[in-house]
Parts: structure tokens; sequence; C-alpha cells
């Protein structure tokens, strides 16, 4: 992220309440167009005075931030870290105020936060960054890495000269920051294996270095302060998709998990797209194209061959492979398609089979199952129109500025003719790549919202249906909520199943989730689900829930939703010794009271 | 020199000075730490980083797949952990049904493989978190344990496997026992957290204090004139003297050690020193005195100095026995004279005077793994279920399948043929001698390729002494992916120690026997110039060699490198 879109975020929130700024975020389309449109002829009116007023509150933050030094380390055996730790204790005691971390746990966009950048790198194996920096090193390395005009830096290398790639790493972030526009403050040191006098001679330069260009510093936060982005947003719909890149696509089961679930990055840049926690993206994808051949084939089409679709003349390939869709199969066409085939297999299957039969069969197999010998047009007349797909966004906004993120299961089933894939989920993990676009907009879900931030969350989430939660908790840091946050989450394995897993770690270390409660169904002999870890902490559950807390549960309607929601009825009547009927009443109680959410499919 | 006047304590812990595994294990209440709290913490598959030294005294590492670990990285998940358990088999004996169960354990808990180390003790590898409990507690219903198998204490005492000594051997081996009992740690941690044992708020360590040692420490007892156990590279080490078919006492060494840092001089392997004689019975007063000086006078400020060999070189030779001997309370005799002449194993068969029969398996880096060229893991199950004797670990990573009945004798003939096991008659004798250490993926301080990519190298050395006609001579070859020594790679006629992935330091000039350090010849080159450097110096060596001269040896008299007295003069 730029310096521009971090000058723009901080001000929103420097001139907004946060519920001035909630309000706003929550109007509706209409009313939202109207407001920016008062805004901007207020802004007109007002011009010069107003624009200042935007600035100044930013501008003290930026040069408070601004004259600060940062120090990195990027350490394997801990020499590295040793020394940047001396380091920035000798520079607190010359009061240049200076922040220490690890490359392990910076974020990419704080670094223009500070005017300088002073990294201690270590090189590992033949020229490879130590362990803890080889996400740093590959993100300052992406596309995603903040310019650093204005900024300068120092980079002290520790190595060990009789390897081919000496200090290797100190000198890939030396160049990639001059690359960002940083200047360099001072040489660039790469020390040997006995690194102490070197090292300790370039500290020496650097903090005198670090004494006199203390006082520049005011001029640098001024001249880094850039006019607002007055661009009007562009409202974006299920109709008006928004097309979107993908940033990141990421496997984020391990190696021999029995799931592939993915996470991923699509950016959101220029769009003004908003979202809030709980909203859903709406996803357009299209047919894989080997399907529609398939189906192409068997029908004996040709690609161009001329339908009529929604008062248009395309090619049957186009309508296939755009328009209509080919994974699910519904009652009524299958009984049209029965009707002008009559076959009976397929009149069996609709009378006999219908529920199971859909689960791993799609148009295709239908095709064939009932011999069709249809006309491109008949075909086009029986399928139905693409629906978007719906995922739960995985992020928060303010977390990731212009980012939305998903995690989703690649869906796929086998029958007696192949292997068959979800519409969407193929779409996305298997057929786009990074910087691929496609159409997504934002579904709002009103009934899947957080509380707010004094009130404890219970967030039920296995599977997939974890992605709200990883927004909630992103949300309930930034917002520094003192609501407590307790999670349940399973998986068929600990190994390789755990999603997001070391995100949760550091939420847990960080205190913003409280309490998590893991169910690894396949790990021992007995099935564990998350309503027996919900049964098996019955009595706190039972204390959230009489001190207020709100519950979340998100994932398979089909059997989780229900065998959740029944532990919780039980919860309810034992702990608080109440009938059935009492039971279902102090939930509808919840719901009303919108302390019972849920987002199942 | 006395030093009867010196005030000699305990080193008493100073945090201001002491490296930060002392304040682990003072703050350890004697070994406990936080392990139980950690195995029960469910988000994660390893334990918290103080517990990771402190489960060492208990036999276990933890370690990751570093395969994964980039892989696992990016999924957003943490580094597949699992743990390493080694069990302590004093001189490396085990029964038939000790054997069987505890390959059992490795089929339900662990990658379905045993390994045996280099110091006669079984590992397993790739044992979860979760599963660690059950592991450690089956073992222990073995009556075998895992308590001091790592850590800074005593280790497993490793012996001369070889049965053929018989009487001396039974003997040395009882001694070999006695003397790992008196040396393991007498907290009840252990129990309390892998037996759910009462805790038991009060434990002393008379021997060792709540520091333990400074660093590891490693014993041994060789019975000459074999030397499988490389008694010179132990921290502690014993050579069994005979009379008359009599033991009559053991010859005491001090100050062996193999770990070292790349390019660092202050670290460096050493032999061990003879310092003096003892009787049997005084052998575990002397043992305990030795690890004493020790606790008292080793480096507890730098970790990569506190080896008793340094310990030794800072103080002096003369010194250390001083102060030993002070210590004692009495002073060592001379050492008896003795001779070595062999540290390799004798595969195949062998008839003792009592008629049992003994067969040595060669077993390719000690792996006891299934694979496409044996049913190794299988097949040693089979054996050991009809089986009522001993399995015996060398030294050298290998089998001996002990005390076997002339009646039992064709039985196990016939599964070692069904299974397809190597009695060491097939492998030339240069790959029998070869030695490697796990390294990647599962250790941590890996930098190359060892146990995985041996095998491959011996090939092509083997294609090299084919071409000069060296495929019968003996050549000790070892390979580690580190410094550190595992497979005591600075003994090694030809050594190899991994500096990168695919990049080693070649050392040349070791003794056969094992008296004698090698020196480094060459740094972090790849194959393709190992193999350029061997090819020069194998023709010379088969041109130019004296009669029954090894290649060790050679290479010194060449002038292609400088002996090695010592460890102090191994960088010079």
């Amino acid at each position: 992220m730029t310096i521009k879109e971090k000058t723009s975020s901080d001000i929103v929130s420097s001139i907004f309440e946060p519920e001035l700024l909630k309000k706003v975020q929550q109007l509706a389309p209409a009313k939202l167009q109207w407001l920016s449109g008062y805004c901007a002829g207020l802004a007109e009116n007002l011009a010069e005075p107003l624009a200042a007023s935007f600035v100044s509150p930013a501008t003290l933050s930026e040069q408070q931030s601004d004259s600060k030094v940062l120090v990195l380390y990027a350490s394997q055996t801990g020499n590295a870290e040793t020394l940047a730790a001396e380091l920035s204790q000798r520079l607190q005691a010359e009061n240049i105020p200076v922040t220490l971390n690890s490359t392990l746990d910076i974020k990419l966009k704080t670094l223009t936060n500070f005017s300088s950048i002073v990294i201690v790198a270590s090189t590992h194996g033949e020229g490879e960054p130590p362990d803890d920096a080889i996400d740093f090193h590959e993100a300052i390395f992406s596309k995603k890495a903040p310019k650093l005009a204005g900024v300068q830096h120092a980079v002290l290398g520790l190595g060990d000269s009789s390897y081919e790639f000496f200090c290797q790493t100190a000198k890939d972030f030396d160049s990639v920051l001059s690359k960002l526009g940083s200047q360099a403050l001072l040489q660039r040191q790469d020390c040997d294996v006995d690194y102490q006098a070197d090292a300790q001679n370039w500290i020496q330069q650097l903090i005198e270095k670090l004494k006199t260009i203390q006082p520049q510093k005011q001029e640098l936060a001024s001249t880094s302060i850039i006019p607002l982005n007055n661009k009007s947003e562009q409202l974006y719909s299920k109709n008006n998709p928004f097309k979107a890149a993908i940033n990141a696509t990421q496997k984020i089961t391990g190696r021999d998990s029995v799931k592939d679930t993915y996470h991923l990055e699509i950016d959101l840049a220029d769009s003004g797209i908003h979202y809030q926690p709980g909203d859903a993206l709406g996803v357009w994808a299209d047919n894989n194209q080997q399907l529609v051949d398939e189906i192409l084939q068997l029908q004996g089409f040709t690609a161009e061959q001329p339908v009529h679709l929604n008062g248009e003349d395309i090619s049957i390939q186009e309508a296939l492979t755009k328009k209509l869709e080919l994974t699910l199969l519904n009652k009524q066409s299958l009984k049209q398609l029965a009707d002008i085939t009559q076959s009976e297999a397929l009149t069996k299957i609709i009378d006999e089979a219908y529920s199971d039969y859909i689960k791993n069969h799609q148009w295709i197999d239908v095709l064939h199952l009932s011999n069709a010998q249809l006309s491109a047009q008949q075909l086009v007349d029986l399928l139905k129109p693409i629906k978007p797909r719906l995922y739960s966004i995985a992020s928060s906004l303010d977390e990731t500025p212009e980012e939305v993120h998903i995690t989703l299961n690649h869906v796929r089933a086998s029958n007696e003719y192949a292997e068959r894939y979800g519409l969407a989920s193929h779409y996305l993990t298997q057929e786009l790549t990074e910087s691929d676009e496609l159409n997504i907009y934002i579904d709002r879900n009103k009934n899947f919202k957080l509380p707010a931030d004094d009130k404890d969350l219970i967030m039920i989430g296995p599977g997939t249906g974890i992605a709200p939660f990883r927004a909630f908790l992103q949300q309930r840091e930034i917002n520094q909520a003192i609501g407590k946050n307790w999670l349940f989450f399973g998986n068929p394995h600990f190994n390789t199943d755990f999603l997001y897993q070391v995100e949760l770690q550091k939420f847990l270390h960080k205190g913003v989730l409280n309490k998590i409660d893991l169910a690894f169904s396949r790990d021992q002999e007995e099935k564990v689900y998350v309503q027996h870890k919900l049964l098996e902490q019955a009595d706190r559950v039972w204390q959230w829930l009489e001190a207020g807390a709100y519950v979340y549960v998100c994932g398979d309607m089909q059997r989780m939703a229900k065998d959740v929601e029944n532990a919780l009825l039980l919860i309810i009547q034992q702990q608080g010794r109440k009938t059935p009927e009492q039971a279902k009443n102090y939930l509808k109680q919840l719901k009303q009271e919108s302390r019972y959410q849920r987002d199942v499919y | 020199m006395s030093v009867q006047n010196n005030k000699i304590k305990p080193s008493q812990y100073d945090p201001a000075k002491h490296t930060d595994v002392e304040r682990i294990k003072v703050e350890s209440k004697y070994l406990r730490g936080s392990i139980q709290e950690s195995l029960i913490d469910p988000i994660t598959g390893s334990v918290v980083d103080d517990d990771q030294m402190l489960i060492k005294f208990h036999g276990i590492y933890q370690q990751d797949d570093r395969d994964l670990r980039n892989e696992r990285r990016k999924q957003k998940l943490e580094p597949l952990y699992s743990f390493m358990i080694r069990a302590r088999v004093p001189a490396g004996v085990a029964t038939a049904k000790q054997y069987q169960q505890l390959a059992e354990l490795a089929q339900n808990y662990s990658s379905g493989s045993l390994r045996l180390t280099t110091r006669q003790a079984f590992q397993w590898h790739g044992v979860f978190k979760r599963n660690l409990k059950k592991t450690i507690a089956g073992i222990n219903s073995t009556l075998l344990d895992t308590i001091a198998a790592c850590g800074d204490v005593n280790r497993n005492v490793m012996a001369n496997p070889l049965p053929e000594t018989s009487a001396i051997h039974q003997e040395v081996y009882a001694w070999s026992k006695k003397l790992s009992e008196h040396l393991l740690p007498k907290t009840n941690a252990f129990h309390e957290i892998w037996l759910d044992d009462k805790k038991v708020e009060t434990s002393e360590e008379p021997i060792y204090g709540q520091t333990y040692l400074p660093r590891k420490f490693k014993t041994a007892i060789a019975i000459p004139p074999y030397n499988d156990v490389d008694v010179y590279a132990n921290d502690m080490g014993f050579i069994a003297i005979v009379e008359n078919n009599q033991l009559i006492g053991f010859n005491i060494l001090v100050g062996g050690g193999m770990g070292s840092t790349h390019n660092d001089d202050e670290t460096y392997p050493r032999v061990a020193d003879v310092i003096g004689f003892c009787t049997p019975e005084q052998l575990l007063e002397v043992a305990e005195n030795i690890v004493k000086v020790q606790r008292d006078y080793g480096n507890r400020q730098v970790r990569k100095l506190a080896r008793l060999k340094y310990t030794i070189d800072r103080l002096g030779l003369d010194k250390f026995k001083a102060i030993l001997h002070d210590y004692l309370g009495w002073s060592l005799p001379e050492p008896k004279a003795f001779e070595f002449i062999h540290n390799g194993d004798r595969y195949g068969w062998l008839q003792t005077e009592d008629k049992q029969w003994h067969l040595t398996l060669y077993i390719h880096s000690g792996r006891i793994i299934d694979n496409a060229q044996s049913q190794l893991f299988s097949g040693l199950l089979a054996i050991a279920k009809i089986h009522d004797g001993e399995f015996r670990i060398t030294p050298n990573q290998n089998l001996i399948v002990s005390n076997i009945t002339p009646e039992n004798k064709s039985n196990i003939e016939t599964l070692v043929k069904e299974y397809g096991l190597s009695i060491g008659k097939t492998e030339t004798p240069a790959r029998l001698n070869s030695l490697a250490c796990v390294a990647f993926p599962t250790c941590s301080l890996a930098m190359a390729e060892a146990e995985r990519y041996l095998p491959d190298l011996m090939s092509k050395i083997e294609a090299l002494l084919e071409k000069y006609q060296l495929l019968n001579q003996a050549i000790n070859i070892r390979m580690t992916g580190c410094p550190n020594g595992c497979a005591r790679p600075f003994l090694a006629e030809i050594g190899l120690v991994g500096k990168a992935p695919g990049k080693y330091n070649l050392y040349l000039g070791a003794s056969y026997k094992g008296d004698r350090l090698n020196k480094l010849y060459k740094e972090n080159i790849n194959e393709t110039q190992i193999l350029e450097i061997l090819s020069v110096l194998f023709a010379d060596y088969s041109h130019n060699r004296q009669p029954a001269e090894y290649f060790g040896d050679f290479v010194i008299r060449q002038g292609h490198i400088k002996a090695v007295a010592n460890g102090l003069d191994f960088h010079g």
C-alpha cells in the first residue's frame, strides 16, 4: 500500500466518530450516492479551509511516527537479534525514538511509518534468508511492497565468507529498499564469522549519522502529505460486478489432506468497495472449458453454432461457458428432458433417487444417461442461467485495505463417468491464477454482524466455516474490543487441516482470542466434532450465554448446524434447568436479540 | 600440584554470566518445567521453548519436517512438528521380546521405522505430540527407558557388543549397566510426566545438582583389540584390561568429542587422553568423580565450549588430573598396555565356544525400514518373534542377533533370505564401514543431506575404487549434515561434513583404528569436486601405497595432509 492510501484511511478515522462511520457504512447504496454528491458539493464550496482541516490531524500523527527509527532483524542463530537489540538500546539512550521488531512479525504496510529503517540480517545456507525472514523477504520483493520515497535505510549483514552467496540476504534487502525509493543512510557492512568488531564499528557510525539527521524529519513529514483522493466511488452490484484481480491463491490444507481448502486474496484497489465482517463475496464464474467441449462433442454441436438467449444471438459455446448453469441440476429441467428424450433411466432417477443423484451428477451426466439428441437451442432452453456463488468473507477491510479474502473448498465428486467439479470453486482455485481477473460484488448480510465491542462472542465454525470468524477476530483486534472471544473449530486432522493455524495462534498469544476448542475428528478412534466440544464445555458455555454472549455459527447446514443447535438446546436445558420447550424459547429469545446468528449453507 | 586448599564447590548458578540453558535447568525444578502443560496444549504440535531443552533430558527431541517447512508456512500452518525419542540401551543389548515391543511401538506411533544410533541406542522418529506419552509409556513397559538418553547428563553407556569374547564381555556389559544406572539423574520428573506417578516435591541430584552438567557427556567402554565403540571420541572412556582371561580393571580416558562449529577455531574435535588405570571395583567412584570435576569446572558461559574436552584443554591435562585426584582422595596408577586393531563390525554368522550362534546384519545407516530393496523392518520383527536371545546394536549402527540356539539357526536363516536382509557379504568393505547421521528432513541442525544421500555417493565412490583396483580395501567413509559430529566424521579416513545443500567440507587423514583425527582438506565442495579429488587420491594410493597401509595413513605419508596429533592442532 502506498503512502497515499495510508494517509486517506487515517483521515477517515480521524474525522469520523467510529459510530458515524459505521452508520455511513451501513447506508443503502442510493443514500450513499446521494451523500457522496452532497459531500462533494460541500467540499467544493469550502475548498481550501476544509482541505487544511482534513490534513492537519493526520499531519501531527504522521510527524510523530515519522521521526522514528525501525530496527528489524532477520536472525537464524540469534546473533542478528542480539546486535539489533543492542543497537536499539543504544539509540534509546540517545533519545532517538526506535522500534525493534523481528522480520517475522512486521507488517509490510507499517514500513512507511518510519523515517529510517535499519535491518540486521543474517544469511542462511546458500544465500537464503533465515527462517524468520522468508515471508518478509518474499513480500518486500512482491508487488505489494510499499513505495519508500523519503525513507532512509541501512543494512548490516552477517554471514560466512566461505559460502558462495556471502551475506546475500543483507544484499537483497539493501537493493530492494533502494529500489523502493529509500535512500541509503550508510553503506552496507557485510560481516564475516568474526563479526563483532565490524558490526560495532558500523553501529557506531550509524548512531552518529542518525543523531545528525534527526532534525530533518519534520520536513520529511510535511512533504509526504498527499491530497485526498476525490475520485467518486463507483457502486458495484450483482448485475454490475467489479472486475477484480486475484492477488494470491493459496492452498491452506497440508500435504496428504483429504480436503483441498484454499485461501484467496482478491484485489479491490480503486473500486471503492466496502464490506463488513459477516458479509459475503458474490463471484461470477465461467464453466470449465473442458466440460463445455465435452457437451458440444456429445451433442455434435460446433462451437460457433448460434443460439438465441435473452434476446441475443450468441454462439452455443459462449452460452454454455458464460451464461448457463451446467453443474447444478434441477427437477423441473430434468423432467422436461425426460419428456423430450423419453428416457426411462432418467425418469426412474427423478422418481426414485433424485436427491442422491444430484449430489455427484451434472448436466453432462444427465445427457449421457438419457442418450439425449438435442438441438443447440433445445439445450439452451432447458438450462437455467448461471447464478453467482457466495462465499463468507474471511477478512476485515481495516486489516487488509483494498483486499477481500475468502476461504473455500475445491468441490469434487466422482460418479460412474468421471470426476466432477463445483463451478466456482474449480474456476477460482484451479483455472484462475494470480493476477487473473474475475467478476465480484459484495453480498451484504445484515444477519451476521459483530455486536458492540464490549460483548462476548462464541464462534462455532468448523471447516471453511472459520472464514467469517477470521474477519471477526481481525476486526475485534483493530477495534481493541474488550469483549471476549471464544472459537470452536473442527476438521479431520490436526496436522493438515487446522485452517489458519498460525494466525489463530497469534490471536491467542495477543489475547484477541481468549479461548479455543478444537475437534479433529479423525485423530483418534472415536469421531469428535464441534458439538461434542460444546457439550464438554457446557457449564462455561452456559455462563457465557447468561453473561450476554453472542453466538455465531457458520458452515455446513445439513448436519453441523443442526447438531450444534441441538447441543446448544441441551446445554440450555441441562445447565439452565429448563424443559425442552423452555430451552427452545430461550434460543428463540437469543435469536430475537440477534444473539444467535447463523451463516450456514 | 595440590588443590587441597582451593575451595571447590559445585558451580553456583549466575544468571548474569551463564547461558540461558542454565536458567532453564535451574527453573525447571529438576527437569519438570512446564512439560505437562505443553503436552496438553491443543493449538500446537510443539512444546514451548524452555521445555524443548528439558525434554532432551527425558530422551526426546522436538523436530520438524524441514522438507515441508516452506510449503506449510505458505499454508498458514505451523511446521509439521514431531518428536524423536531415544531409548537408553546400555551396551546396546535388548532381548528379542523387548525388540518386538519396541518395533510394534514404531508401527503404532512413529513413522514405522526404527533407527539404530552410532551410540547403540534405538530411536523413533516422527512421533506426534498426541502420541508421545503413549510411546514413552510403551517403551517403559519393556523395562527400557529414555531417561538421560539426551540432555546435559551422562548418556547411554556404550560397550563392545561382540559376544565372541564371551565371559569378559558379560562382565564388561554388567559394568556398563551399573555405570549407566549410577550416573542416571535421580529426579522423579520422568515418572510423574510420562507414567502418571504421583508428584514428589523434593527430589535431589546427589551427583549432578540442579544445573546438571554444562553439556552432554558421553561414556564408552572398549575391549581390546576391538575399538568398535570409538572410545577416543567419548568424554569419558574405559578400556578393559584382561590378564590371564581375567578382567583386572580399566584404563581411563577423558576428553574425547567430535562436535565443532564451522570456521570457529575455538571449537574442534578431540581424541581422548589416557590418564590412568582403576580396578573394576573403583570404576563407579572414578566415573562419578570425573563427572563431578566436569560439573564444577565446565564452561557454563559459552555452550559450544562446555564439553569436557575444552575443560581439560583450558585447565591443562596435569591440572585436570590433579583436581580429579583431589576429588578422589587418591591418585590413579599408570595405565596398562593395550592394542587396538579394528573399529568395524564383523558381518555374518559366528559361533562361540558355548555353541551359540550370532548373526551380524548390515543395516544401512542404522535405518530399520521396509523398502524396495528389503523388508528389513518386517524381517527383524519376524525374527524377534521366534528368537529367544538378544538383539545387540553395534556402534556402527548394525544389528547382531545374538545367542541363537543351534536348533533355531536354520529358521532364522530362512527368514533372512525371505525378507532380503543383508549379512554384509555383497557390499564392499567401504560401504560396510560407511556411516551417516540422520540430517534432513528431521534434524534441525542439518545443513546438508547425509543418510538419504550417502548410498548414492557411495555407489559413485565404489566406481572409483573399482577403477583403481581398491574395491576390497576397507576405508572408513563418514558423512554428517553438520559439524556436530553425530556419525563421528572427524575420525573417518574420508570425512564429509555438510555446509549447505549439496556442499561439504572434505576431511582426510584419520587413522583406520580411530585414534587419530582427520583434518580439513577442501572446503565447501560439491559432488563433482569430491569425486575429482578422490579420483586423484585413489590413483596415487593404488600405485604408491605400502603393503597393508591404510588410506588414512597413506595420505599423511604421501604429504597430502598433515597429521593431527590432537584437537588443538585440528585447525592449524
